[in-house]
């Protein structure tokens, strides 16, 4: 048992230093985040637009500029959070094959790599959350940082998932890009005001969308599309668990279990 | 070793291994038993099959027919340095102390001062050089002590002074009992082996050294 505490609390402390001296990781986090917002908030008109959001079932009367800056950050969140998980499990890949082969307990490593991808998520949602909140009059900020932090969530599931399976960085790279470019778009009001495009239900951040629309620019909340987005970044990270597990070998043929003492 | 001394149960015995590669037949019907402080050598041309033999006998990759059977702690050193460059070098070791379950890293300590890498304990490695990487990626083969050494191509971009203290190393450990085997390309290695195997054509054709 002390074992497994420490093989978790080691890997996840080198996994969270080594996020800390990725310097692009960082600048991505830092500065990218609030530019993007800053770009929605210049660049998009003041003028009041009605949008369809299915969570409170009515249109909603908000200027676009506000409903750019949601969205915008919804789609920093997730490109940042993919891009750090997914550069992580690419990465380390070999390694933990190696650590494993060695005889380091499996349980811990794979929790290890789920518990930093949900302090990752959920840093970057504090960090959006304060943004939007200095930058807009935003009605509920708790909902809204947890609608964050499921976007974040569930791209940096899908990050693990791709690190875990492409063969090469640019691939993956190119995907989780793409991938968050339909995702943001299709969710973003002010390009797709009804919301009405067939199987955007489907997509990651629907409901992370719908509860971060609603939290900033509504009176009301509505927690069960915070559910969905927990089961998309649920089914997300038990996908790539389970592809972290079947991808790494099952035993370690040259462990030394019984001289272990932890210092 | 076949061919050589059988004072011992092998450490590690290869038999009938036979592996393919898209179409191309890379290993034969590979038999090898490595005794108890053997060092042996396997050499080849490029492509031979060598690392794809030392990645079976470790038990990274399955063979397609034969059986491999090793007994006590196995140390494996890849030809390509698998490390993870986010971490820093004691961050590698103190993952492998829990990996191997060592109380301490008093061996880890000894090795890096033999190797002349005491000074890089907070380098991340990302930052080191090749042959400083090549360094910790034994390093990790070696720091548990185990019964059997695979090493491929270990000392790749190492200066001459730490190439010529592995291969003391590797002496001292051989007469301690281990059994190591190496991949070299390197002709002027070859009078540090018990025994050559070469890689040809799939199969491993033995000749005894002056040793």
């Amino acid at each position: 048992m002390r074992l497994s505490w420490t093989a978790f609390t080691e890997l996840l402390r080198c996994t969270l230093l080594g996020h800390l001296r990725n310097r692009l990781a960082l600048v991505l986090a830092v500065a990218f985040i609030p530019v993007w917002i800053a770009v929605a908030r210049l660049c998009t008109s003041d003028v009041v637009v009605r949008v369809w959001l299915d969570a409170v079932s009515a249109p909603v009367s908000a200027r676009a500029s506000q409903v750019g800056q949601v969205a915008s950050a919804l789609g920093a969140i997730t490109m940042v959070a993919g891009f750090i998980t997914f550069t992580e499990t690419f990465q380390s890949r070999q390694m933990d094959r190696r650590l494993l082969l060695a005889g380091y307990p499996r349980l811990p490593m794979l929790l290890a790599k789920l518990a930093a991808v949900a302090l990752t998520a959920s840093l970057l949602a504090f960090y959006t959350t304060i943004l939007l909140w200095i930058s807009l009059p935003v009605r509920h900020t708790g909902p809204l940082a947890l609608a964050l932090a499921g976007a974040g969530l569930a791209y940096g599931g899908i990050g693990l998932l791709l690190g875990s399976l492409v063969r090469g960085e640019l691939e993956g790279f190119f995907l989780i890009i793409m991938l968050s470019l339909v995702d943001t778009g299709l969710q973003n009001p002010v390009f797709n005001t009804l919301m009405d495009v067939t199987g955007v239900a489907a997509l990651p951040l629907y409901g992370v969308n719908q509860l971060a629309l609603s939290s900033a620019l509504t009176p009301h909340v509505p927690w069960s599309h915070g559910l969905l987005s927990l089961t998309w970044s649920a089914t997300t990270a038990a996908l790539a668990l389970l592809v972290l597990h079947t991808h790494r070998p099952s035993r370690s043929p040259w462990s030394l279990r019984s001289r272990f003492r932890p210092s | 070793m076949q061919g050589a001394t059988t004072r011992h149960r092998p450490r590690l015995s290869i038999s009938g291994v036979c592996k393919e590669y898209g179409g191309r037949q890379v290993l034969r019907g590979v038999d090898l038993d490595v005794p108890a402080g053997t060092l042996v050598g396997v050499v080849g041309e490029n492509g031979a099959g060598k690392s794809t033999l030392l990645r079976i006998a470790v038990g990274h990759l399955a063979p397609d027919r034969g059986t491999v059977t090793r007994t006590g702690a196995v140390g494996y050193c890849p030809q390509r340095a698998v490390l993870n460059d986010a971490f820093t070098v004691g961050q590698h070791l103190r993952l492998f102390q829990m990996a191997y379950r060592l109380a301490t890293l008093e061996r880890a300590g000894e090795l890096m001062e033999l190797l002349a890498l005491t000074g890089c304990r907070r380098q991340r490695v990302g930052e080191l050089s090749g042959g400083t990487r090549q360094k910790l990626n034994l390093l990790i083969a070696l720091m548990h002590d185990p019964q059997l050494l695979v090493l491929d191509e270990p000392y790749q971009g190492f200066d001459w002074d730490t190439h010529q203290r592995f291969w003391t190393l590797a002496a001292d450990l051989r007469d301690q009992g281990r059994s190591i085997i190496v991949v070299s390309h390197l002709l002027h290695d070859l009078h540090h082996f018990d025994a050559i195997a070469q890689l040809r054509q799939g199969r491993l054709h033995f000749e005894e050294t002056n040793r």
